[in-house]
Formats: structure tokens, sequence, C-alpha cells
């Protein structure tokens, strides 16, 4: 998948924002309804239509409470802490925050630390899914659990992981994929 | 659905084509009438018992297929990239040997040879996983930092270089993502190639 | 040695994998008439008599097995040269660059037409007003992006009616659907904020 995609997905999450500005019936959308607007009173949006609206300054974005620094901070210590991933205040936190420290810059107290910290964060998570990766693939690679991997990190591997295993499976089995020309001579030995 | 990576072959398959064109070290037991040609040194219009040839794979694979218990008509030999003193150096560190200096395709090339099947065979098959289990690092790592010109890399083989250049695309998109944000649209490949090879043609 | 010229077909193809070569007729009609010189002599053996076919048994299937070798590089060669045909019409547009329609064969380039037409029908009986799957390759993020212009391309008119004079170096604010092939053409280029 292409990160764009699965930015298109985190999309969908919902996020608060505080109107500037009033529309008091509902706006029936195909995933769902939202509204009613009214400025200064909080309501809750899909990520797509807070970034639409604050990018037309028609509403201040209210930062999730997991941006805090003090979240991130704890977060970064624990990942930091654990030989595994420790789960995420939110499966799209990579895609998430980077929306929204992009269009909300002015709504965010702190900016240049939550962005470092999630950077860190980040860092901290790939490193570990790298060298794990790595014993993996060293040690055989027949099966592994990793939980609380997002989906958009699972994505930055899927590719060659993906072509690795099949790969490491297909040597394993000399028999299977031989090559097809020599499909007639070899059936009844590939059968067997 | 041809074009995932990995050891994949079917009937269209360049790679698969290419490969089973190796050379594999051949003797003859038997007499074939009308293929003296095979052997580039002979004027003979037969192949007589006990020529010894280096015949593309396919042929040979086809000749091997034709034996019978009571009849041999072609025995084939470990061809000089699975011998035992290039196995010996591929243990000792794969990583650093260059797998292209004897085919392009080691381990589709592998994977014919252990089929065939030859007594060395469960020893290549052991040496193939090893190999690629031992240089996975070095993709993994390439993939991900990257020096410009990464096909410059002459050590690795195809599939390990068509492996990188997967794993390398997406790690660019990544990359892009992490840099511009998702709304950028970019020229198509094929036309960046198109007016590459133009300006190159003007100059 | 059998095929020989199906392998440099083969090789040569692999070489040049990200362009399209002019298509070469020389080559396949050598192939092909190799291809009829294997199956007559088989077919002569077939007539011989059957005391004699023994011994001609190994030859025969040599053949056999040449025969049918160049006709899988044949067919490969024409399968992927098509599916390089069928890409360009998603990465060059219906139109394609006359430097490169004449590397096709003849029935390669009434192959693009054919699918040129098939896909406009098929996107045309998308909904009630057809869908450009062209359009939108990735998830759009806005309405209208900013470009530059990377050559003098001449008149551009916009789906509102209104005509624009696309010169090099000057920049526009267009609507994403307008401009979107464009930029996967080289004409224009995305500004980045």
């Amino acid at each position: 998948m292409d990160p764009a995609e699965i930015e298109f997905i985190a999309e969908d999450q919902m996020v608060e924002i505080i109107p500037k500005f009033n529309h008091l019936n509902l706006i029936h959308l195909i995933s769902g309804d939202v509204g009613p607007f009214r400025a200064g009173i909080p309501v809750k949006v899909p990520l797509w239509l807070a970034i639409n609206l604050k990018q037309r300054q028609k509403c201040r974005m209210v930062m999730p409470e997991w941006m805090s620094l003090d979240t991130l901070s704890q977060i970064k210590e624990d990942e930091k802490g654990s030989r595994f991933f420790i789960k995420m205040p939110s499966e799209h936190y990579m895609e998430m925050s980077h929306m929204i420290l992009d269009v909300g810059a002015d709504d965010i107290a702190n900016l240049d630390q939550v962005r470092t910290l999630i950077k860190d964060i980040w860092d901290l998570r790939i490193s570990k899914l790298r060298s794990s990766i790595d014993t993996f693939v060293k040690s055989g690679g027949g099966h592994a659990t990793l939980n609380h991997l997002t989906r958009f990190e699972i994505n930055s591997i899927r590719t060659i992981l993906c072509d690795v295993l099949g790969t490491m499976l297909s040597l394993k089995d000399a028999s299977c994929e031989v090559d097809v020309m020599n499909a007639t001579t070899t059936q009844s030995q590939s059968q067997s | 659905m041809f074009n995932s990576g990995g050891m994949r072959s079917h009937y269209f398959s360049l790679e698969s084509i290419l490969v089973t064109q190796e050379r594999v070290p051949c003797v003859f037991h038997q007499p074939v009438k009308h293929a003296g040609f095979l052997d580039s040194g002979s004027q003979n219009p037969d192949l007589e018992a006990g020529a010894k040839l280096d015949l593309p794979y396919w042929i040979a694979k086809l000749f091997h297929s034709l034996n019978s218990n009571n009849a041999k008509i072609i025995e084939i030999t470990l061809p000089k990239i699975f011998k035992e003193n290039y196995r010996d150096i591929l243990t000792a560190d794969a990583s650093l040997v260059d797998l292209t200096k004897h085919s392009k395709y080691f381990y589709k090339f592998g994977k014919l040879i252990i089929n065939i099947p030859l007594r060395e065979s469960p020893e290549i098959q052991i040496l193939l996983q090893q190999a690629f289990k031992d240089r996975f690092r070095k993709i993994f790592d390439l993939a991900q930092h990257l020096v410009s010109d990464f096909h410059g890399n002459r050590k690795l083989d195809t599939l390990e270089l068509e492996i990188l250049d997967r794993a390398r695309k997406c790690q660019l998109a990544l990359d892009a993502w992490l840099c511009h944000g998702a709304s950028h649209i970019t020229t198509a490949e094929m036309v960046v190639n198109h007016n590459k090879r133009k300006l190159a043609d003007i100059s | 040695m059998f095929c020989e010229k199906a392998l440099e077909l083969i090789q040569e193809l692999e070489r040049a994998k990200d362009l399209l070569s002019p298509y070469d007729t020389d080559s396949v009609r050598t192939i092909l008439e190799e291809m009829n010189m294997l199956y007559e002599e088989n077919i002569n053996v077939i007539n011989i008599s059957i005391d004699e076919i023994g011994s001609e048994m190994y030859a025969f299937r040599l053949r056999h097995a040449a025969l049918e070798r160049n006709k899988r590089c044949l067919l490969a060669y024409l399968w992927h040269r098509q599916q390089h045909v069928k890409q360009m019409r998603w990465e060059f547009g219906s139109i394609l660059p006359p430097d490169i329609k004449n590397n096709l064969s003849d029935s390669e380039i009434e192959w693009f037409s054919q699918y040129n037409r098939n896909l406009a029908v098929y996107m045309k009986s998308i909904g009630s007003d057809g869908l450009n799957l062209a359009l939108d390759m990735k998830p759009p993020k806005s309405l209208y992006v900013e470009v530059r212009c990377l050559q003098d391309h001449g008149k551009l008119e916009m789906d509102d009616g209104e005509i624009l004079y696309l010169k090099k170096n000057n920049q526009y604010l267009m609507a994403r659907a307008q401009c979107e092939p464009l930029i996967r053409q080289g004409i224009l280029e995305q500004i980045l904020r």
C-alpha cells in the first residue's frame, strides 16, 4: 500500500473541533451524520472534515489527548523500557499526528516538542521492528507474533518481509515451482 | 498476477527462460543421432557416447528425463558454482561473496539443479537457504539507507536485486510521505524515463 | 545450436526492461522459420519405417523440445511487450508520443487502440455519468493544486471553457482533475508547500 492510502483510511478517525460558525442542521454523509455546529461548542467530526474546516479557518482543532507532551513522553519511556511493542493510544498515531501537526500548527502548544516526541517514538519502534525481523529471518522464520504494531508500521516492511519469507519458503520446499517449461516431464515427480 | 517478487516462475517469465539457458556439465552414455551439432568442437553429425559437454539446462534436462534404469543417456554433474570449494567460501561468509560471478541467477539456478536431482542436492538446498539468510541483512540495510546507485552493487544475484528494488520503492514512498505528506502528484515513471532518454539522445 | 535467435530476443528484452524497443520483425520471422524447419524434420521422422524410428527418437525429442522452447520465447516476447503497451496507456494516457508509437508493431498499435476504446466504454458506463479511472491515482486532498509549467505546451481548454496558454515556468492554480493528467505527463509539476 502507498502511505497515502493508509493516511486516507486514518482520515476517518473522529477528532474534536471547536467551530467558528453556526450550522444547526445535521449534515447527512455516507459515513454518518455530522453536526450540529455551534460557534465555540466542541463537536466531534471525522479528521478529513476537521482538516478541511481548519484550512478554511472555520474552526480550531482540539488535540487528541494522547498528543499531549506528558502522554507522549510516557509512551516514549515505556517503549524504550520494553522489549516488546507497547500498545499505542491510537492505531493511526503516525498518520493522524502527521496531518494534525501539518494543518493545526497554530492550535498546538509545544509544537516542536510534540513533533520530536512522535518522531522519537516512531524511530524507536521502527528500529525495534527491524531488529526483530532480522532475528526472525536468521532463525529461519517459522512464525512469530508481534502485537500492537500499527497498520502504518506494518506497511513499512510488508513488501520486503513477504518477498523474503516467500523466497525462503520456496528454497525450503525445493519441489514447488520448478520451471514450468518442464512441468510436463516433472509432473509425476512433483505430484508425489 | 505475474508481477510479484520472489521465486515465482511462470511460462512467460524472462528469468525462467534465461536461467534454464545456464549451462550444466554433462556426459553422454549413449550416442545420439543428429545431435553432433551440440558439440561445437566436432564435425561428426552424430553425438558419440562418452562426449563431455556443457549443455544448456533445458537440453540436459530433456535427455535426463529420458534416462531409464537400464539405459542411461546422459549424466549431469555439478556446475562449478555449486562445487565443494565454492560451497565452502559461501559457508564461511556468504554476505561477502559476489554471487553473480558464475551465474546471474544463483538461487533459481540452484533450485533447478536441486530438482534434477543430483547426489549433492540436499547439501545445495541447505546452502541456498543459509546463503539467503546470511545475505538478507545486507538487502534489508540497502533498502533502507540507500546509496544512490545501488544497481552498481553487482554482488547481488537477480532475485536479491528484485527484492531490493521492490523494497526500495516502498521506502521511497514512505520517505516522500514523511517529507511532503500525501497530496503530491508526480510524473508517471514511464514518462520520466522517456524524457530522460530524449534528453540523452539530444546531447 | 537450436533456439539461438529466440534467446537473443529474450536477452534483448530483459536488457532493456524499462523501454519498448522497436518490434523485431526480422528475429520473429527467423524464429518462425526455424520452428517450421524443426516441424518438417520431425514430420519426416514420423514417416520413416518403424524399424528405424528407435534410433531417431532422441533427436526427435530434442527437436520437439526446441520447438516448444522457441514457442515459449516468442510468446514471452509478445506477452511482455503487450504488458508494457498496456501500462503505457495508464502512464502516458490515450495518446502515445510518436517516437514510442514507431516502435510498436501494427498489431500492437491495433491492440492499443482497442484497449483504449474498451477502457473508454467501460469508464463511461460507471455510475450515471462515467468515472475517469485514470484520475486520483492517490486519494485526493484538495480540489485545487498549485502547479508550475515545465514546457511551452500552448493552448489548454479548461472545463469551464476558458482558454489558458501554458508557458514554461509560469505558475497556475488549477483544478486537480484538470491538471493531474498534465502532471503525470510531465508537462506540469506540482509546487510543494
